[in-house]
């Protein structure tokens, strides 16, 4: 023990610090903040899934009617001739349904990622 | 420990006082500790795998603590920067639990009103019952270095709690 000047007052220094040493002795009455569960909404999912399902599924149908299947040259289909031709044949009510189709897989991915502030509301 | 997330959360419960102790006497808002328990606790179980040594889970959970807190008082600095200052003044203001008996009390606020990096030695060195050698491992100097301001920072502690002689010592 280094001396200042006063042995009482460092030794009750030393005491108080000591004191607050081992766990027991730390202060009560606080409570780990936790972020508010994500709602839990079961169907939610569900209709994430079906609503991605439909409308992709409607995507597809319209396309393959419109397809000579039989016919169909399956080389040329995935060969790309310029960057705007990809885009070239997509109408704006296409354009909608891939971006419907893209939000509903988003959302599907978002409401199966596990839920951090969950793991630890289970652990206390 | 690798691989073993159950035993976590037995270290969570058992460390909430620990943590929390720290993220208090850092940042000196009560209200601000309770919330960085949760960023700390959540980066410790992203990263509890790296951890190999179960022994030194103190050492290792006090440099995130420390790591977080550090954060936290940046950004605190840069809103004062910012001209929000009126909202962080109020914070900047020790709020203690009211669970503290009044010795404990003084003391806690006497370790607030020390640099920041002495407060951190003090609370490594005394409350979190490091050695000297894991301070320096969770401050970043070497161990004489922790010895040298340690030293200091008791000090530091001692003259400011002269103030209030008489409230600990009648």
């Amino acid at each position: 023990m280094n001396s200042w000047g006063n042995d009482k007052l460092e030794g009750r220094m030393d005491e108080l610090l000591t004191s607050s040493v081992s766990r027991g002795s730390e202060p009560a009455g606080f409570h780990v903040k936790l972020t508010p569960l994500k709602p839990s909404f079961p169907w939610l999912r569900i209709a994430y899934i079906l609503a991605t399902a439909c409308i992709a599924g409607l995507f597809m149908l319209q396309w393959l009617a419109g397809q000579d299947l039989t016919s169909m040259d399956y080389s040329s289909l995935f060969q790309i001739d310029s960057i705007t031709g990809i885009f070239a044949g997509i109408s704006a009510g296409k354009a909608v349904s891939i971006v419907a189709v893209v939000i509903g897989l988003f959302g599907s991915v978002i409401s199966f990622l596990p839920d951090r502030p969950g793991v630890l509301h289970r652990m206390l | 420990m690798t691989g073993n997330r159950d035993s976590y959360g037995i270290l969570v419960r058992n460390y909430t006082g620990f943590v929390y102790t720290m993220a208090l006497r850092m940042t000196g808002d009560h209200h601000t500790a309770e919330d960085l328990c949760q960023e700390i606790f959540l980066k410790g179980w992203l990263k509890i795998d790296k951890l190999t040594d179960p022994s030194a889970f103190s050492g290792w959970i006090s440099t995130m603590a420390r790591r977080t807190c550090l954060n936290a008082l940046e950004k605190r600095k840069r809103k004062m920067e910012l001209g929000e200052e009126e909202a962080v003044l109020v914070n900047l203001n020790p709020t203690l639990p009211e669970t503290y008996d009044p010795s404990r009390r003084i003391l806690e606020e006497a370790v607030l009103q020390l640099p920041l990096q002495d407060r951190e030695l003090v609370t490594l060195c005394y409350f979190q019952e490091l050695d000297s050698s894991e301070v320096a491992e969770v401050m970043g100097i070497p161990p004489g270095t922790v010895r040298v301001y340690l030293h200091r920072a008791r000090k530091k502690l001692y003259d400011i709690l002269k103030g209030r002689e008489n409230e600990l010592l009648g």
